[in-house]
């Protein structure tokens, strides 16, 4: 024991929080079947700009999205930095507006993962808006709170493209170019499956291109993010955090 | 009372881990009447940054010393700042001819105090704290310059350093102590929501004047190492620069636990034995005010040879005296 200074002489500062915006798409096209065994019902629906063939079993895009997410909490948790560091909130886009699932919080104070219901349209300008404005309150809430936090990361997921209010659309994509543009931001669209349009994923990131998914592999997505977050929670002022690239071609199309 | 100095860096949790050397460095010098503490926090970036620390604490520290009341005399503070920025480049440059590498490669920040007997001069860029301590309590003389996000800093080496440096001068009044320390040492001393230090760090600068450096210093290193290091990922150092006063008083007017605390005895108080024990090192302690042989303080003590210099080897184990040649005195 040393007599010159003991733990509870100490000040207690939060350790320094990675707030982290997943954006993800449960338009309806989510309900798409990406593996297992399925029977054909011999029906088709339109939904979501399209004409699907309904079968039962099997398992969808979403169901895979759900497995990442809450890999990628328990990854976190797993993590003795990052654990207390990484703040992650949810917003998901589908039917027709966004919906906020998760609210930024301590990991170990968070609910569990929900299920999630795939349907509906793709509003995903008005998510974006939405996420940004939960980043903007949380780095607030940092602020008044003296907690120093690092470069919020922004995940924006969607396996087609947007079909909401066109300006709002637009003004998501010129907060997210500001913002990225400002070094204040790090966004990562990530396209699933080959309807994803990287174009207009592209125009909300003007500084990292949109990278597609490559055979559903949410799973290796999130295991890259969850280390890439655990990183940048142990890194030190003047420390450049540099992502593992090496391992991007195990989950995505380069 | 002449000041006094100590200073301590210890490697971080994260660089032992990623077996990288502590980046913190941390000096104490005194020339010409001016007593001065310096501690810069290399960048985790930036491959020789523990090399950049080094050479900017050691150049600037000299600099201050060799044109303290050229600094203080000096109105233009613009002036003052590119000084300062100059001689901490161009010790840089040499540096980098030395390690063949660019001037980013050895960035780090600067903190510095400085104190003659009536003024002081503090110059900081980047993180870590500045603060002091006079009659009015602990008071943060400069804060941590971190930008939005906590990764975020300005260097020495930065190109808005000039811009992002602050300098303060004055007379020192009733100041008694300045502490230095980097963001790691930071996040165990100051509160960031309430802009304050933690209360011990007056135990900290007391302590500075009480105790023999050669003592203090492998103590403050175990502080650093044990507690406040557990706190953090990062490098931690601190400098104190001290000197007594009514706020950081002599030994006999501590409280008698801290007083047995100090002089290493073990017992309790309350105890006729102990206490008798206590008050030996009081008047032994009082007497050293001014220097003594071996042989002055057993007649004025009345005591036999042998089981004085057991004692007198106690209080020097505890750093509260020291000896100088044939004489002991008071740390």
């Amino acid at each position: 024991m040393n007599d010159l200074l003991k733990q509870q002489d100490l000040v207690n500062n939060p350790q320094a929080r990675v707030p982290v915006c997943l954006c993800l798409d449960i338009s309806d096209s989510m309900n798409q079947i990406v593996g297992g065994e399925t029977r054909d019902t011999g029906r088709a629906e339109f939904r979501d700009g399209q004409m699907w063939k309904i079968v039962e079993g099997g398992v969808t895009a979403l169901d895979e999205m759900v497995e990442g997410v809450r890999s990628f909490y328990a990854n976190l948790k797993e993590d003795e930095v990052a654990s207390f560091s990484a703040e992650i909130c949810v917003v998901t886009f589908g039917g027709t507006s966004p919906k906020l699932v998760m609210d930024f919080a301590n990991l170990n104070l968070q609910s569990e993962f929900p299920d999630l219901t795939a349907d509906g349209e793709t509003p995903m300008g008005e998510a974006v808006n939405l996420a940004l404005d939960c980043l903007e309150k949380r780095k607030q809430e940092y602020k008044d709170a003296g907690v120093d936090y690092f470069q919020p990361w922004l995940v924006l997921m969607t396996d087609g493209a947007p079909n909401g209010s066109k300006s709002e659309l637009e003004r998501a994509c010129k907060r997210t170019s500001e913002l990225a543009n400002a070094r204040k931001l790090s966004i990562f669209p990530i396209g699933i499956g080959n309807e994803a349009d990287l174009k207009t994923l592209a125009k909300f990131s003007p500084r990292r291109a949109p990278l597609r998914l490559k055979n559903m592999n949410f799973k290796g997505f999130f295991e890259w993010l969850s280390q890439s977050v655990s990183r940048t929670s142990q890194s030190m002022p003047g420390e450049k955090v540099e992502l593992d690239t090496t391992k991007i071609p195990g989950w995505a199309e380069l | 009372m002449s000041w006094k100095s100590i200073c301590g860096a210890t490697q971080g949790r994260g660089h032992k881990r990623k077996n990288l050397p502590c980046q913190d460095k941390v000096a104490q010098l005194e020339k010409n009447g001016v007593h001065i503490i310096a501690l810069a926090d290399g960048a985790g970036s930036a491959k020789f940054s523990h090399f950049g620390a080094e050479c900017v604490i050691n150049s600037v520290a000299n600099f201050v010393a060799d044109n303290f009341y050229n600094l203080l005399a000096e109105n233009n503070g613009l002036k003052v700042k590119q000084q300062i920025l100059n001689t901490a480049l161009n010790a840089l440059s040499g540096e980098m001819q030395m390690h063949g590498c660019e001037l980013a490669d050895l960035a780090s920040t600067l903190l510095l105090a400085a104190a003659d007997e009536d003024n002081f001069f503090l110059a900081h860029i980047g993180d870590g704290v500045i603060g002091y301590l006079n009659e009015g309590g602990l008071k943060v003389a400069s804060t941590p310059d971190n930008g939005e996000f906590s990764n975020v800093t300005t260097f020495v080496t930065s190109k808005d350093a000039q811009a992002h440096m602050r300098i303060y001068k004055g007379a020192l009044k009733k100041i008694t102590a300045f502490i230095l320390m980097s963001d790691g040492a930071e996040q165990s001393l100051y509160h960031k929501r309430t802009g304050t230090l933690a209360p011990v760090v007056v135990k900290l600068m007391h302590r500075t004047c009480l105790i023999a450096g050669n003592i203090l210093t492998p103590q403050i290193a175990d502080a650093l190492n044990s507690v406040i290091a557990a706190n953090t990922q990062d490098d931690c150092s601190l400098a104190i620069l001290a000197r007594p006063s009514e706020i950081l008083p002599p030994i006999n007017f501590l409280p008698i636990s801290e007083r047995q605390q100090l002089f290493k005895i073990t017992g309790n108080f309350l105890t006729r034995r102990t206490r008798n024990k206590i008050l030996l090192c009081d008047e032994i302690c009082n007497f050293l005010k001014n220097p003594a042989t071996l042989r002055q303080i057993a007649r004025i003590f009345h005591l036999k040879i042998l089981p004085l210099k057991k004692k007198l080897q106690t209080l020097l184990d505890a750093g509260v005296i020291v000896k100088v040649g044939s004489h002991y005195k008071i740390a």
